[in-house]
């Protein structure tokens, strides 16, 4: 990965702010999934957690809300506020968002690692080299991390691989695998059971609690596909199906 | 080094702390006691500082051996017909209380249908690695013994040898408050974030609603099906950051509130949020539970933690230190 600053100008950040509970202040920056509002979201996740504001104990960043949950044992409600309030004042500058990191997640398309490939491919009337150049092609954006530790939303897939979810989900989907569920795709950093079509693995780890940083992607960040063999898959250290 | 060693898990038990909160922006959940009152005021039975990990035993059952003497307190709802009655070899032992357990002693929780959960606390805390800011097990995270999935029979568990302070007592008037804080069936709620998206609201009925809990409830989550609302439209929105406590309602006939293991965002839409006063009794949820929910404005909901918290610091002091690990 290498550092690199995404190019956006000034971002206003006019924002809504509401308590959504009274430890939670709900900061609204858009109504909908655009590149815009997540920047915005990246930038104001960054403001607020640089500002130090006293009894905030975690900051939940999304595709267009942050919200901010508070220690209730020590929570001055007007004072938080007004912190918040001084943290977002003005404009956000392009400088200030600097999170977009370029990572490549090496990935085995097809075979015991991508068992739905196949189906994909006839899903769209084209092959699965096809789908291959075209889920490889793309620049994602990772849009924010949530759902679970490691897993990134990711933004950018092209609407020729648009895919329905399975209408009977696996109990049983192995971490590293890369699926399409709709007009998403992503990664499943853990094994867990799933409906998405499961077109390939990495061998990274997405999710390592025992690294200094834990999770590979971050928000912001640009994430780009690399197909690899079988045999690269198992010397980068990926496991068995 | 002192250990205890788990003879018998019961249903489910993990090392818990108060959590480590700081990092939904990787996913990762904040974890830590579901009822962090009985945690909080074990630890301080038994000397130690609040943030202490202790053993969150879970349903049922648990045998757990001590291979030299040790103080304990084991803090859960008691007093009630079907709560936890836990021995030593052959003699009861009480809940809310630092007794002091022989080598080679055993705790015996035994099943019990009242109250979801039962805390040890250990003078000394349980020294489970810290594992970013804390020793809470996360299965999603894979943190903690076993990839996260609780601890199995046969396991040891290290335990401090030095504690922060010295052993609390809990009067009769603190204890009984305490047994109500824990065991009520009557959440208070923060109507939000997405309170406008239902047909039906909790004010003009949903919170007159007699809930059950589902059996498909734990520390993701309590499934509860009664609630008298449901989401407009479709049912989905683009997801955003959740809270432990919030009430997630994903179709006509269930809601979850979401536990200390939530999923850090979600595309269901939350009708209201537990207040921070009654997450304690959220965790003591038990399948088949009957609960309803009590819509409050945000002053009292602050206003009532505060007030319950320094009533208990003057019961109970708390052991010097930060309440965080």
């Amino acid at each position: 990965m290498r550092g690199t600053h995404v190019r956006l100008g000034r971002v206003k950040t006019a924002y809504e702010m509401t308590w959504s509970s009274e430890r939670t202040l709900r900061v609204v920056l858009g109504s909908g999934i655009s590149p815009e509002t997540s920047a915005r979201v990246g930038a104001v996740h960054a403001r607020l957690v640089e500002a130090g504001i006293a009894s905030l104990v975690d900051v939940t960043p999304a595709y267009a809300t942050v919200l901010l949950t508070f220690d209730p044992e020590t929570l001055d409600a007007g004072a938080s506020e007004a912190a918040v309030r001084g943290a977002l004042a003005g404009e956000v500058l392009a400088g200030e968002y600097t999170a977009g990191r370029v990572a490549e997640l090496a990935v085995c398309y097809g075979g015991e690692y991508g068992p739905d490939l196949l189906e994909v491919a006839e899903h769209h009337g084209v092959s699965a080299e096809r789908v291959i150049e075209l889920h490889c092609g793309a620049e994602y954006r990772a849009a924010f991390l949530g759902f679970a530790p490691g897993f990134a939303y990711l933004s950018g897939l092209v609407r020729e691989l648009h895919t329905p979810r399975r209408a009977r989900p696996r109990t049983r989907v192995p971490a590293g695998s890369v699926g399409i569920g709709g007009e998403q795709t992503g990664v499943y950093p853990k094994e867990s059971a799933g409906g998405w079509r499961i077109i390939g693995r990495t061998p990274r780890a997405l999710f390592d609690a025992a690294r200094a940083a834990p999770a590979l992607l971050g928000i912001g960040d640009r994430v780009r596909f690399v197909p690899i063999s079988p045999e690269r898959f198992a010397e980068l250290g990926g496991g068995g199906a | 080094m002192n250990t205890l060693r788990i003879l018998q898990p019961g249903t489910l038990a993990t090392v818990q702390d108060l959590g480590r909160p700081g990092h939904a922006a990787m996913g990762v959940a904040t974890s830590g006691a579901a009822d962090t009152l009985s945690l909080r005021i074990g630890n301080r039975l038994v000397g130690n500082e609040d943030g202490a990990a202790g053993i969150e035993f879970s349903l049922s059952g648990g045998v757990v051996a001590f291979e030299q003497e040790a103080v304990v307190a084991l803090c859960g709802i008691s007093g009630t017909a079907g709560c936890v009655r836990p021995r030593i070899g052959g003699n009861e032992m009480p809940l809310w209380a630092a007794v002091r357990i022989g080598a080679g002693e055993e705790i015996t929780l035994g099943a019990y249908t009242r109250g979801a959960r039962v805390y040890l606390c250990v003078r000394g805390g349980v020294l489970e690695p810290v594992v970013m800011g804390s020793r809470s097990a996360y299965r999603a995270g894979g943190i903690g013994a076993n990839g996260g999935r609780g601890l199995r029979a046969g396991d040891c568990v290290v335990v401090g040898e030095e504690s922060a302070g010295p052993a609390g007592t809990l009067g009769d008037h603190a204890l009984a408050s305490v047994q109500m804080a824990i065991g009520r069936q009557v959440l208070r709620v923060n109507p939000g974030p997405q309170a406008g998206a239902f047909v039906g609201s909790l004010a003009d009925g949903g919170a007159r609603a007699i809930c059950g809990v589902m059996d498909a409830s734990d520390r993701v989550g309590v499934r509860i099906s009664g609630l008298r609302v449901r989401p407009r439209e479709g049912g989905t929105m683009i997801s955003e950051g959740t809270v432990h406590g919030a009430i997630q309602v994903p179709g006509e006939d269930l809601a979850i509130i979401l536990g200390p293991d939530r999923p850090t965002t979600g595309g269901y839409p939350m009708v209201a949020t537990v207040t921070a006063v009654d997450l304690p009794a959220l965790g003591q949820l038990r399948p088949r539970d009957r609960v309803r929910l009590e819509v409050c404005t945000l002053e009292a909901a602050r206003e009532l933690y505060k007030e319950r918290w320094s009533r208990l610091d003057a019961q109970i002091p708390s052991v010097g230190g930060s309440s965080r690990p």
